[in-house]
């Protein structure tokens, strides 16, 4: 099988969907999401071992420019 | 037919390929400088006058023409990757000088930890903090073997700023997380402005150490070892983007490439675009290489040197078959290997209403910073995440057109966004995170299968997307930026837990610090080349540059990328005489 039709190590599930929300994420794969973070961690699917984040919107605004 | 053989052939005349070229020339080697763009038009006088944003900001006069020759990125190893033509997350250099004509000059050394972070990490926190598919390798030299070099490109550059490790004794004032230092600053570090001022109070008052970011632009005249004087810094504020046109910033073309033309023994040759090595897997024996005029010339030589950008020398390598090509599936090979970046975002902003600052003056690294959130400078036990980044507040200057900034809740056009831009041009802060970026098995760089550069060679292709560890990290930093600009008071505040979006996107600006593909180390297998950036493969073939990093740190890379080119050139010099592995 070659490179282009394996993709093991990044997670199947596109974060687009969840775009200014919170994550939790479990072997690359979202068991729920919430915008507020508390009740996410709260979330019956959620374990204490999950990763837990937000999702951005696409980049824009203010930006401290630094090269 | 061949031209006539050198001792060396350097591809690339920035940062790297200059000091390589001076130090070279001037222990007597003939050195052939090939750069992919001009070579006149890049001095002081030519910058004079020239605050032109919309010439050099906007259509990105000194940054390489996407149109000719770019990159492909994808996201994971199922996507096809796109061609990128619109720059905007970095900004490559092209011409005499490279990136170090338009950077900056924020000119930081990373830490001792940066340099074991995989054994670091497992000694404090255990294997299992390091993430499932996360690859951070150690870099084969320390931060103590690469201390002399450091300090030669500071006192080559000028750099200006506060040591805060002097041999162990810790200096307040100075970032006493830092590794020790054999001496202080050549200059000492920018004064802090009304805005910066803010930043640091506010960093004191919550427990935290504040010090000035070392930079490269001058604020005195300053005569460096070598006999070269530059003036000081007018603070015009058209550093990041523009030569500097009083030559206060600290710049390849006002520096090193002057002392190695001096010799006699530096040929450069502008418009000259290399594509590949001529080798017999053991040995480098010459360049190819498209001149002006788009004819293809090989320079024979007895020590080749890649010098370019990131992209170019792993590209270079992958066309010459020289080195085994990195395999993202199985992580075996070496070529490619380690794509990193840098994790930005996570900043904080604000704006007062009754307050005003001179926000149009400034230099590209005038800033206060605390380390107190970089790399393993605090502990990480529960937080999910492993490495941090640097948090600074500039005053880099704020140019008509990409400095407007106005408060969330502003209409994006129209009459009420000129209101609201002329009501907080000058009332602006921001605080700044500039994070980490870990190796990855699947990130990595490659050849194009699909797409080709105007000579008709394949673009390097990007595999690389933003993972849990750095997202968490974001997240983090974002809090402490907002604690930071609680502290600050504006009377307007935009921050709180920071996030990524949901792929990376190179299309907008973030930061310009491209690392890894020809990365160094203590091992063949993990490893293009070794702690003289000696390839393994090729004895008397060097690749140097950021490229070399494992992974990214938490900082900006050019003062590790200057003292690597230091520790090759003396390696380089090492193997004239007597050939051979270095290690």
């Amino acid at each position: 099988m070659s490179e282009d039709e394996e993709a093991p190590v990044l997670p199947p599930d596109d974060l687009e969907h969840y775009s200014g929300e919170w994550v939790a994420m479990r072997d690359g794969r979202v068991v729920a999401h919430d915008p507020d973070p508390e009740k996410l961690r709260a979330h019956p699917d959620v374990r204490e071992t999950d990763d837990v984040f937000p999702v951005g919107e696409p980049p824009s605004g203010f930006y401290l420019i630094n090269v | 037919m061949a031209l006539k053989k050198v001792d060396v052939v350097i591809i690339g005349v920035g940062w790297v390929g200059g000091i390589i070229a001076a130090e070279l020339t001037r222990a007597g080697l003939q050195v052939v400088g090939l750069e992919r763009g001009r070579t006149r038009g890049r001095n002081t006088g030519d910058f004079q006058d020239d605050h032109d944003e919309l010439r050099y900001a906007i259509r990105n006069e000194l940054f390489q023409n996407t149109a000719h020759e770019t990159w492909t990125l994808r996201h994971n190893l199922a996507e096809n990757a796109l061609p990128i033509r619109q720059l905007g997350s970095f900004l490559p250099g092209t011409g005499l000088g490279g990136a170090g004509v338009h950077w900056n000059g924020q000119t930081w050394r990373f830490h001792p930890r940066d340099f074991t972070a995989y054994t670091s990490t497992v000694d404090r926190y255990g294997k299992a903090a390091i993430p499932t598919g996360m690859a951070i390798q150690d870099w084969g030299v320390t931060y103590d073997e690469l201390e002399p070099y450091y300090d030669k490109f500071e006192y080559m550059a000028g750099i200006a700023g506060k040591a805060g490790n002097i041999k162990g004794n810790l200096i307040p004032g100075g970032n006493v997380f830092e590794g020790p230092r054999s001496r202080e600053y050549p200059v000492r570090a920018q004064g802090a402005t009304e805005l910066t001022s803010l930043f640091q109070k506010a960093a004191q008052e919550l427990g935290y150490h504040p010090f000035p970011g070392p930079s490269a632009n001058l604020p005195v005249q300053y005569k460096n070892p070598d006999g070269v004087t530059r003036g000081a810094c007018t603070y015009c504020g058209f550093c990041e983007r523009f030569g500097c046109e009083a030559g206060a910033k600290a710049d390849p073309t006002t520096t090193v490439i002057p002392l190695a033309l001096k010799t006699g023994k530096f040929e450069l040759r502008g418009y000259s675009s290399a594509y590949a090595i001529k080798n017999d897997g053991k040995t480098g024996q010459s360049v190819l290489y498209f001149d002006a005029s788009g004819r293809i010339q090989e320079q024979p030589a007895d020590i080749i040197v890649l010098a370019a950008y990131v992209f170019n020398n792993v590209r270079t390598l992958l066309m010459s078959n020289l080195g085994p090509k990195y395999d993202p599936v199985t992580g075996t090979g070496t070529v490619g290997r380690n794509y990193c970046y840098q994790t930005g975002g996570g900043g904080a902003s604000g704006w007062f209403t009754g307050q005003k600052f001179k926000r149009y003056m400034g230099s590209g690294a005038l800033s206060m910073a605390i380390d107190d959130f970089n790399a393993d400078n605090f502990d990480h036990s529960g937080l999910g995440f492993i490495g941090g980044g640097s948090i600074t507040s500039g005053q880099s200057g704020a140019r008509p057109i990409q400095s407007l900034t106005t408060p969330p809740g502003t209409a994006p056009f129209g009459r009420d966004w000129k209101v609201a831009i002329q009501k907080y041009y000058a009332s602006a802060i921001s605080v700044g995170f500039q994070g980490e970026s870990p190796a990855y098995q699947a990130h990595h760089l490659d050849l194009d299968p699909n797409y080709r550069d105007s000579f008709g060679n394949p673009l390097i292709r990007i595999t690389f997307d933003w993972q849990p560890n750095e997202r968490k990290m974001i997240a983090f930093a974002g809090t402490k930026t907002l604690e930071i600009m609680k502290a600050i008071n504006p009377d307007i505040i935009s921050g709180g837990p920071g996030s990524l979006p949901a792929h990376y996107d190179t299309s907008v600006y973030q930061s310009t610090h491209n690392t890894g593909g020809a990365i160094m180390g203590a091992d063949p297998s993990t490893s293009v080349v070794n702690s003289y950036l000696q390839m393994w493969d090729a004895s008397n073939v060097f690749v140097v540059g950021a490229c070399n990093f494992p992974q990214n740190a938490g900082f900006n890379p050019t003062g590790t990328v200057g003292a690597l080119a230091y520790r090759a050139a003396e390696g380089i010099l090492k193997y004239h005489k007597s050939g051979g592995s270095l290690v």
